[in-house]
């Protein structure tokens, strides 16, 4: 039988993993073994993807993919008694130890002068250190604390996308990269791939290789393979304050003395044992320490197969590697998991490569499983000899009590989707009914008194009329009216921190992986486009997850549909006069919109030119954590410093622009301001007649749509400056509003947004975007025109 | 025109000159959403005082 056949809470043995390509391996990293053992903790509401428990973490996969993996049916407590046992249990081993003395690596005070003088690098050598861990394991945590730096931490896999660097405080001459979340070495993301390259191709001097100590098995998965690098390197074993205060510890020395690399206890939250850290990291980088130990294959594993595979292709292939400046040990076991890119690097001639593959076959019959499987098993089999002699596993954290009882509504089979809806209505209730108003009324209230007073001011100075019209009807009403709308782009940003540093935003991609799939998208790409609430441009960025390029794609062309929190500025302000108590219905109702669009547009993606299966669904639930107040704070003062610097430099030079060319004649002669004789109406002019189907041709709307390309914010600067005072009602009735709203939520995103899609999908793909949403808007603003009277 | 327009006047031109250079070296520098805050432009944004 298979994984998916295997009902809620039943336990298994998995006895073979199937499929085929970076999936399977990806899977295996995760792994996913034979004679593992796997527990199905539930299915999601819609019955797929199923969350498994294996080697002590929950992770998600599709039914499709459970599919594929053969288990055997055991027990609750056969289960637990495997799970005692564990691999490699009947191995000889000569760990027994009771008393190790501390073996001091990495340590200036305790090591010999020989081990110093082994291979120092000359002083003033800027140290460059790779900091690289599982997903979601504190990573960006620790880079902060080592930092100084103020970067965005979240609660779900993969909030680091792209590398990051600063310099170790207090110590110059340092430099610390904090890589992406990476489950192996084997490139199964694009993220993945930034992480391995920036190791092998731009050498650091060390690796601080952070891993989350509450689940020690599965992140020691990649300590292994970094250590066959060679590469000096310290292990950070973070969240020790949560393991022991769930009732579990680590013999530190006898760690470090079985991996042959520094090992340090920390808690990067509250910074401890961070100062340890650093002084170990830069001990080991300076004098270049490489791990005493790479070889963690055993003779007596399974009669030694793998152990001779390994080493018979060492023997091979140690001319290329080195030509190939690629460590030995790492080229081998890339070579046995028939890594391509490797491969290549290496350039066998066809004679050693088929001597490879011959090494590779006998491997695999004596061992009994395929290569990829064999070598994982090798590693996992090391690693659970190590743990049990080094860590005494925690009780059931609180942590973990805690998330099983808030998933069980907030997942469970008839509670989920309620729920979702329910926390996202009241997140827009919040922001755009009740707090946000007060908050913006009350700003609005404040810009309008100073307003007032410097219009007295400049009266009682006796100022020219021009300068007047043009600091209280350019600066003021185009700047002010942005300003106002800071506390609801804030309050949207703050929700949305809050569900990405709870461990939230996980379970949505969990519970809306079937729906997505239906419009070709796989549950991990709600992710990026619930940050499109926020801003397209992280959101974009944040598509970096996806494991296949179509994904990526889709969703890129996805997100600008899920209204980005500056729009909320345009929708206030068209929304609060025209539908007064019912302007949050039309804002909610805005959004709904954009994401039925978005759908819309996917299946059509989906059936012609995006044509495809979505990616495998394979992602690591975290718990639930309390979101760090710090971090939110962080997040929202540099929420507030962008959104006001932009309001006082692109808003404040596109309001200045904007008042001239609509106070001045192309012969640059003052006239007024609505009249069609300025340099604004005749340009706008231009143009209004594509907008006049639509119900919107005033050439004063078609001009603040044309600024809004550059900042969204920009079309009610643009429209208070251009309507002088007149009420809004005045420029277009109710019909116009509603298909001016549904175009200002569909067309172009801004300037930036493009420019983002543009360094990830190239200029073509960027272009094609701006027609794309251009178009969609046209047609969705047209349809609504001509609803719009019947209704 | 008095000189007290004149005055500011002068100081809206100044003004928008250095904040019109100042949005051009940043979007030449840092073609994104022109701010480093908050989001993962990583390497790609000089801006960031990590760089």
């Amino acid at each position: 039988m298979t994984l998916r056949d295997l009902k809620r809470g039943c336990y298994g043995r998995v006895v073979r993993v199937g499929g085929e390509g970076a999936l399977r391996q990806h899977l295996i990293d995760m792994g996913v073994l034979p004679e593992s053992i796997v527990k199905v903790v539930k299915y999601a509401p819609m019955g797929d993807p199923v969350e498994i428990l294996i080697h002590g973490y929950e992770l998600t996969l599709r039914l499709a993919d459970a599919g594929r993996i053969e288990v055997e049916p055991v027990s609750r407590e056969e289960a637990v008694r495997l799970i005692k046992i564990g691999k490699g249990a009947k191995m000889k081993d000569n760990w027994e130890f009771d008393q190790i003395p501390h073996p001091g690596l990495g340590e200036p005070h305790i090591q010999s002068e020989e081990i110093r003088k082994e291979n120092p690098l000359p002083k003033n050598t800027m140290l460059t250190f790779a900091l690289v861990g599982n997903q979601n394991c504190g990573k960006t945590t620790l880079f902060n604390q080592l930092t100084g730096a103020n970067q965005h931490v979240g609660n779900f896999p993969g909030v680091t996308v792209d590398r990051k660097s600063g310099q170790i405080l207090n110590h110059p001459g340092t430099d610390v990269v904090d890589l992406p979340g990476i489950y192996s070495l084997s490139p199964y993301s694009s993220e993945e791939i930034v992480s391995r390259n920036f190791i092998l191709n731009e050498h650091p001097h060390g690796i601080i290789n952070i891993l989350d100590a509450t689940n020690i098995e599965r992140n020691l998965y990649l300590t292994m393979q970094l250590i066959e690098l060679g590469v000096p390197m310290v292990l950070a074993l973070n969240m020790m304050d949560e393991l022991e205060g769930n009732g579990g510890s680590v013999r530190i020395n006898e760690m470090e003395a079985l991996l042959g690399i520094p090992v340090v206890a920390i808690s990067a939250a509250k910074n401890q044992g961070v100062e340890e850290l650093v002084d170990h990291a830069l001990h080991v980088a300076h004098f270049q320490e490489a791990p005493k130990r790479q070889d963690f294959c055993s003779p007596d594993d399974h009669g030694g197969a793998v152990h001779r595979c390994l080493h018979a292709i060492m023997h091979l292939i140690e001319d290329h590697a080195q030509r190939a400046r690629l460590p030995l040990r790492f080229a081998a076991s890339k070579l046995i998991e028939g890594d391509d890119l490797v491969l290549d690097a290496l350039k066998l001639e066809q004679n050693e490569y088929e001597i490879v593959q011959h090494i590779i076959r006998q491997m695999e019959e004596e061992r009994g499983l395929d290569a990829s499987a064999a070598l994982a098993d090798m590693r996992f089999t090391f690693i659970n000899r190590l743990c049990k002699q080094t860590v005494v596993k925690p009780h059931l954290s609180r942590e973990h009590v805690r998330s099983l009882a808030i998933d069980k509504v907030l997942t469970g089979q008839y509670t989920a989707i309620p729920a979702f809806l329910l926390i996202m209505g009241l997140i827009f209730w919040l922001t755009f009914e009740s707090v946000g108003i007060w908050l913006q009324d009350g700003l609005a209230a404040c810009i309008d008194m100073f307003t007032a007073w410097t219009d007295n001011l400049l009266t009682s100075w006796n100022i020219n009329a021009a300068v007047h019209s043009l600091v209280i009807d350019g600066v003021f009403a185009g700047c002010g009216s942005v300003l106002s709308f800071v506390p609801l782009i804030l309050l949207l940003f703050f929700f949305l921190s809050m569900l990405e540093d709870s461990g939230y935003m996980a379970r949505i991609a969990f519970v809306t992986d079937h729906i997505l799939r239906r419009i070709g998208l796989s549950g991990r790409s709600i992710v990026p486009m619930l940050i499109g609430f926020g801003c397209s441009v992280p959101s974009v960025m944040a598509s970096r997850t996806l494991p296949s390029e179509r994904d990526r794609r889709l969703t890129i062309m996805l997100t600008p549909f899920m209204s980005c929190s500056a729009k909320v500025a345009i929708y206030a302000f068209i929304a609060e006069p025209f539908f007064g108590h019912y302007a949050w219905v039309a804002m909610v109702g805005l959004y709904i919109l954009g994401i039925l669009t978005g759908v819309a547009v996917a299946l059509v993606a989906k059936n012609f030119f995006l044509k495809g299966e979505a990616a495998p669904f394979v992602m690591e639930l975290p718990n639930y954590r309390m979101p760090g107040y710090k971090n939110v704070l962080h997040l929202l003062r540099d929420k507030t410093m962008d959104f006001v610097e932009r309001a006082f430099t692109v808003i404040f030079l596109a309001t200045i622009v904007i008042w001239f060319l609509q106070h001045f004649s192309f012969r640059l002669q003052m006239v007024d301001p609505t009249s069609n004789d300025s340099i604004l109406a005749n340009i706008a002019g231009l143009i209004a007649p594509l907008f006049q189907p639509l119900g919107f041709g005033d050439w004063r709307i078609v001009t603040a749509l044309v600024s809004g390309f550059m900042a969204k914010e920009s079309v009610v600067a643009t429209l208070e400056t251009l309507s002088a005072g007149e009420p809004i009602t005045s420029l277009m009735s109710t019909g116009g509003a509603i298909c001016f709203l549904v175009f200002c939520l569909l067309y172009t995103p801004c300037v930036a947004a493009i420019a983002s899609i543009r360094r990830e999908l190239g200029n073509r793909y960027a272009i094609f975007v701006i027609l794309l949403q251009c178009g969609v808007a046209w047609i969705v603003s047209f349809l609504f025109s001509l609803l719009v009277p019947i209704l | 025109m008095n000189i007290q327009s004149f005055l500011i006047l002068a100081v809206i031109v100044v003004v928008f000159v250095f904040t019109f250079r100042y949005v051009v070296r940043k979007n030449k520098r840092n073609p994104g959403c022109g701010s480093c805050h908050g989001c993962d432009m990583g390497q790609h944004c000089r801006e960031s005082r990590h760089h």
